[in-house]
């Protein structure tokens, strides 16, 4: 008899469990929700007019932010096509979004690499380069891992990094993260539904 | 070379389970910090080299029950340890390998516990300790109730427990809300100091 009330409670308790689950579920958003939201500390970089910039940008503007390398083969280039198409997709809300693309390749990549290599996706990105410090400061608040491979001279390495984008708010924290792989539909969904959240709470 | 990898993914679960009895059978003498460099295979989300996945122990309990374990390996096993329901019995263990798609789902939940702040603490009806690894980075840790609003590590340790087949052990305690730590015993968690 004991044991049967035992039973009814755990059962109840997990049921309680598994109800919070869906009711925790961040399934409203397609990014993955930073909760409570991250505040960044950030630092101050290079953009690629070689003008010292604070990162978070001091804009009031959401920011799409991913990290990079301008000799990147693959995932890189995709990344900012990607960026480019969810602008489009944004339409006239496009604006209120600025693409932020840091650099970890602070033994190659200057703001000039980065402004040619910026310009090739006509993208309206700001680009960030830095000195090693500063750029392991800013790529370390996000968990960015990187790791060189040595080719035959010294310029000729690969490096392997993580390829998450970040949302940030006009605030500056972290908002939502998605991996490389997002859908453009999503974000561009996840931003209007941001949107839509913050003009009502303006209201 | 894979036998290394699984030595360190080993060592690795250990020291998030530390205390545990899934610890007791780690080898002796395993490092208990990660290796700078090199780490190979790399990260699961990554641009180029080989996807394995982070390595993530969680135990929790009610204030009165005993301490139930689920981890995730780093080649994707999923792991839990329940207490048994009677005495004498044994406990519920199971290990199952996960397929992608899952893996990928606890991986970006993983990813975001380790990025965001702490949630602010409150006590709760089940609390768990949460330890995640990826190579290469510093683990993060903390203790938090099971809560229904959204918080990213509610939102892992709720994942992997819709994975497990098996119910934990979860008696209803009588008496405030009050913070503890699960891995103790229950009678060790008398004058437990409450959450900030």
């Amino acid at each position: 008899m004991v044991w049967h009330i035992w039973r009814i409670r755990i059962a109840g308790l997990f049921s309680a469990l598994v109800m919070g689950t869906v009711l925790a579920a961040p399934a409203e958003f397609h990014g993955l929700r930073v909760e409570p939201p991250k505040v960044l500390h950030g630092g101050v970089l290079l953009d690629q007019d070689s003008r010292e910039t604070a990162f978070p940008l001091k804009r009031d503007t959401w920011q799409l932010v991913f990290f990079g390398y301008t000799h990147c083969p693959d995932i890189c280039p995709m990344t900012l096509h990607k960026t480019g198409m969810l602008l489009n997709e944004l339409g006239s809300e496009s604006a209120r979004v600025t693409p932020v693309f840091i650099s970890i390749d602070s033994g190659r990549d200057n703001p000039e690499a980065l402004r040619d290599f910026l310009k090739q996706f006509e993208v309206r990105a700001v680009g960030l380069s830095g000195d090693p410090e500063a750029l392991q400061a800013v790529a370390n608040e996000f968990g960015v891992l990187v790791r060189r491979f040595q080719g035959k001279t010294a310029l000729a390495y690969t490096l392997e990094h993580s390829s998450f984008l970040y949302l940030l708010d006009p605030q500056g924290r972290v908002r939502l993260l998605y991996p490389g792989t997002a859908e453009i539909s999503g974000i561009a969904a996840d931003l209007r539904r941001l949107w839509r959240e913050e003009g009502a709470a303006h209201k | 070379m894979r036998a290394l990898t699984r030595m360190r993914g080993l060592a690795v679960l250990a020291m998030l389970f530390a205390n545990t009895a899934w610890a007791a059978g780690a080898p002796a003498g395993q490092p208990s910090t990660m290796p700078s460099a090199p780490i190979d295979p790399f990260d699961y989300s990554y641009c180029g080299g080989k996807p394995v996945y982070p390595v993530i122990g969680i135990n929790f309990a009610t204030a009165c029950g005993p301490r139930n374990q689920i981890g995730l390996g780093r080649r994707g096993h999923l792991m839990w340890l329940f207490p048994p329901r009677h005495e004498g019995d044994t406990p519920v263990r199971g290990k199952q390998l996960l397929t992608e798609a899952e893996l990928k789902r606890l991986s970006l939940l993983a990813e975001v516990v380790q990025i965001a702040d702490p949630a602010p603490a409150s006590p709760g009806a089940v609390i768990y300790n949460l330890g995640i690894n990826f190579q290469g980075r510093p683990d993060k840790r903390m203790r938090t109730p099971v809560s229904d609003s959204y918080t990213p590590a509610n939102a892992l340790f709720q994942a992997m427990l819709k994975l497990v087949p098996d119910a934990p052990l979860l008696p209803a305690c009588e008496g405030a809300l009050r913070d503890f730590d699960p891995t103790l015993h229950p009678a060790e968690r008398v004058g437990e100091p409450a959450a900030p």
